[in-house]
């Protein structure tokens, strides 16, 4: 399976389209679950998520494997859809308005309340939530993929946390 | 429950369990692929095709080794051509045509003036076309301009190598 994977990577890096499509039906899946759990919104995450693929494909001859794979192409996934994330905060200084995430999320299958729940977080709590919990980010990372301080993001965790926890415990 | 669970909330437990449960992976509603393939910028496999080139020059030299045992060097580099990428393909290039210059240069039993200019214009020439690879690295034709004429130095070493050494004085 990894000499596969290795076999896929190597092919795309010397210009295999079929190759780089095989990697992006193995990866996706990942990139584009971060992508809507920060964007919380189809349209975008699928934005951000075939923006990431054109950087993959671009930064692929570079790739030295000092990392694996998934990992490296989750972190560009992350970068790009926080970057997309800063600028939809921005698009709301001058148009308010959530998206809706019962749209983005409503056909994905299992915990449906939690992933509502968390797209329904204030959009800085719900960044650092799913960077924390569901990512792995520690805080210190999170604070400069954000811009904040690392306390802060602690503090938007664990208001993120009790709104989860009061939102959950009403359905 | 584990001794960590028993010391908090159970809603903070169910919170971390729900969290859990929720997948890494999100598939997005459609295929991606066919709108990203027609995004994706073009790009020539250049790494292979330098690597390609580099094994190439390497191996027709080893050959020339193989038919003119007498003038092969005391010891051959022998890259994989699997570890040649852009960023080597030069240096291994240099280090086996340098080697065997050397050792075809020292079998020379005469020293003429005329030779050491001429040599000196193909080194003035190398050196400017490795000066094109600092900046256009990836460039296969700067490697295949390298090895003529490292090829054409070792063409006129071995046509010194074999003439009288009184006649070669007159070059």
């Amino acid at each position: 399976m990894a000499e596969e994977l290795q076999q896929l990577i190597r092919a795309a890096q010397a210009g295999d389209l079929t190759s780089f499509q095989r990697l992006h039906t193995q990866f996706v899946g990942r990139a584009y679950s971060v992508c809507l759990r920060l964007l919380v919104d189809a349209q975008k995450a699928e934005d951000a998520c075939q923006e990431t693929f054109i950087k993959v494909w671009q930064q692929l001859p570079q790739f030295r494997g000092d990392s694996a794979f998934g990992t490296w192409l989750h972190r560009i996934a992350t970068h790009t859809a926080i970057d997309m994330w800063r600028k939809d905060k921005l698009m709301r200084l001058v148009d308010v308005g959530e998206p809706d995430s019962h749209a983005a999320l409503s056909d994905e299958g299992v915990p449906k309340d939690l992933e509502l729940a968390i797209a329904s977080l204030p959009r800085q709590a719900r960044a650092v939530f799913v960077l924390f919990a569901i990512e792995g980010y520690t805080h210190i990372e999170i604070g400069e993929l954000l811009d904040i301080a690392e306390g802060s993001s602690k503090a938007h965790y664990h208001r993120a946390r009790a709104i989860l926890q009061e939102k959950l415990s009403e359905r | 429950m584990s001794d960590r669970d028993e010391t908090r909330s159970p809603e903070d437990v169910a919170l971390d369990r729900a969290i859990q449960t929720l997948p890494r992976s999100l598939q997005p509603a459609r295929d991606l692929w066919p709108e990203l393939q027609a995004q994706l910028p073009r790009r020539a496999p250049q790494r292979a095709r330098f690597a390609w080139v580099a094994a190439a020059a390497i191996g027709a030299l080893v050959i020339s080794f193989w038919v003119r045992p007498d003038l092969a060097p005391v010891s051959v580099p022998a890259p994989q051509m699997a570890q040649l990428d852009a960023v080597s393909a030069e240096a291994d290039l240099l280090n086996v045509y340098e080697s065997q210059k050397a050792t075809q240069f020292a079998a020379l039993n005469f020293n003429n003036p005329a030779v050491n200019r001429q040599l000196a214009i193909w080194d003035g020439a190398v050196q400017q076309v490795r000066g094109a690879l600092t900046y256009y690295p990836e460039e296969p034709q700067l490697l295949l301009q390298l090895d003529q004429l490292y090829r054409q130095q070792l063409s006129y070493l071995e046509t010194l190598a074999m003439l009288d050494p009184q006649v070669a004085a007159l070059y």
